[in-house]
């Protein structure tokens, strides 16, 4: 399978996305792997993704202004539970029961997600509620659930910088 | 002595809860559970927690004689939010409280739905502060209203099922109440209509007969000012004549009640459904929910200063 510059430099950010590389026969192996070449739809899903922000600080802010003194708490609360969503999505997604299972973790962790400003997160959750509620296959949540770990990776220590 | 034991006493009920507004939130992220207790209880509310739909079923029928409003996720473990509405909307004794339904913006889909089912008060999530305290307390405060009206309702009905027709002629909030209490119990479920009914009236009074706006009464009621607003203008030369006409008949196929005010009228057709951009407003529900709950039948005429609503007869009367 070949693929032309422009094409694979619209890939590469969903390939990215789905656990993929850019280049050569990775591409094209995770091309075969993931299905059919990605929709318009789903390319600009990804960019908009990838327009959000890691953290969005005015969203932080304002949450800690609600919380006050238990700010803290909440965020290491957020930080524990995220933990529990993401090990329940990576067992959907690795075939452990049906894929329906990942829309009630999936849902959760959006909304506390966007509550501490992690839009990225927020986001990769809705596309996740969004593909367990029509039913395709758990393979399918491999690499959005493994995206969606990085980013709460990269969230992590931002917001623990918040509270120390 | 005996001052600081009363203090005592006040600071244990204050801090049981005893005295203060009851909620309950339910959500099964602990967080944002955590979140909206801790905001809730900043407003002044006493906020229990529940983490599924049966867990919050049991606390609902635990203190339903307390509760002002329940916070409802939707998606969650053994029981959902929907299947918690379905449960109250069924029950005669939890119908009518209102149940608050976090929701995202950007699933309209999903608000229709519980629109549909009944749900007239949204959270849109993230959580903003000023949307929370707009919704729960407009939420708080229609609940109090409604216990206030039952508790005007007349336990002996006997005698009012012998009511062919009635008419009544009112000015002001007090009688909207009197007459919505009294006119109640002429229907085989009054406490069903009786908050339909007093929207209907208290409708006539501030909007029709004293020209309140939706916009106007929007900011009254977040100064707190809105009663002694339409207390000053009944008193105004342009309003103090003005009257609002109540009549009610009984028909073999139920009860009507007909409202009409000597305003201009309104655009009654925007307010009959639940409309989810206006989800963050703190009035704007009560037309929706007499239309969808409170009767099983509502009528404007074209001008939007008369109103008729239709209750059915109830195959099984409990009284």
């Amino acid at each position: 399978m070949t693929m032309g510059l422009a094409q694979k430099s619209l890939f590469g950010p969903l390939l990215r996305m789905f656990g993929a590389t850019d280049g050569g026969a990775d591409v094209a192996d995770k091309l075969t792997l993931y299905g059919n070449p990605p929709s318009a739809e789903e390319l600009a899903e990804v960019r908009a993704i990838e327009a959000l922000a890691v953290l969005d600080q005015p969203a932080l802010e304002r949450t800690h202004a609600m919380m006050g003194d238990k700010f803290d708490v909440f965020i290491r609360l957020y930080l524990k539970s995220s933990q529990g969503y993401i090990s329940a999505l990576r067992e959907v997604a690795s075939g452990v029961g049906s894929v329906g299972d990942a829309v009630i973790p999936a849902h959760s962790l959006k909304s506390s997600a966007a509550q501490v400003g992690a839009m990225r997160v927020a986001h990769i959750c809705r596309m996740i509620e969004d593909r367990a509620q029509s039913g395709v296959s758990s393979a399918d949540l491999a690499g959005p659930v493994q995206r969606l770990d990085e980013c709460c990776r990269q969230v992590e220590p931002r917001l623990l910088r918040t509270i120390e | 002595m005996a001052r600081t034991a009363l203090a005592e006493l006040e600071d244990r009920l204050s801090n049981s809860g005893g005295d203060r507004p009851l909620l309950l939130v339910v959500d099964d992220d602990e967080a944002l559970r955590m979140l909206l207790v801790h905001v809730l209880e900043e407003l002044g509310y006493h906020v229990l927690e529940a983490a599924n739909g049966r867990d919050a079923m049991k606390l609902i029928w635990e203190h339903k004689d307390r509760l002002e409003a329940v916070v409802l996720d939707r998606n969650m473990p053994e029981m959902n939010g929907m299947n918690v509405v379905a449960l109250m909307k069924e029950s005669r004794e939890l119908r009518w409280l209102p149940i608050i339904m976090e929701t995202v913006a950007d699933r309209p889909a999903e608000i229709q739905e519980a629109v549909v089912a009944g749900v007239f008060y949204y959270l849109t999530k993230p959580i903003d502060m000023e949307v929370l305290k707009t919704v729960i307390g407009v939420a708080s405060r229609e609940t109090r209203q409604y216990r206030g009206l039952v508790n005007e309702l007349t336990k002996h009905h006997s005698g009012y099922q012998c009511i062919e027709t009635c008419q009544f002629r009112l000015r002001t909030l007090v009688e909207a109440d009197a007459v919505a209490g009294l006119l109640a119990n002429l229907f085989g479920d009054p406490e069903r209509a009786v908050a339909g009914l007093a929207e209907l009236i208290y409708n006539a009074v501030e909007h029709g007969n004293l020209g309140i706006s939706y916009d106007e009464k929007s900011k009254l009621i977040e100064n707190g000012v809105w009663r002694q607003e339409v207390v000053r203008r009944l008193e105004l030369p342009e309003y103090k004549d003005k009257y609002v006409e109540v009549s009610f008949r009984r028909e073999p196929q139920g009860c009507y009640v007909t409202v009409a005010d000597q305003g201009k009228g309104f655009r009654w057709r925007d307010y009959m459904h639940i409309d989810p951009a206006r989800a963050r407003d703190n009035h704007g529900r009560g037309i929706a929910q007499a239309n969808m709950v409170n009767f099983d039948g509502l009528t404007y005429n074209d001008k939007g200063n008369q109103v008729t609503a239709f209750a059915a007869n109830a195959a099984n009367l409990e009284w």
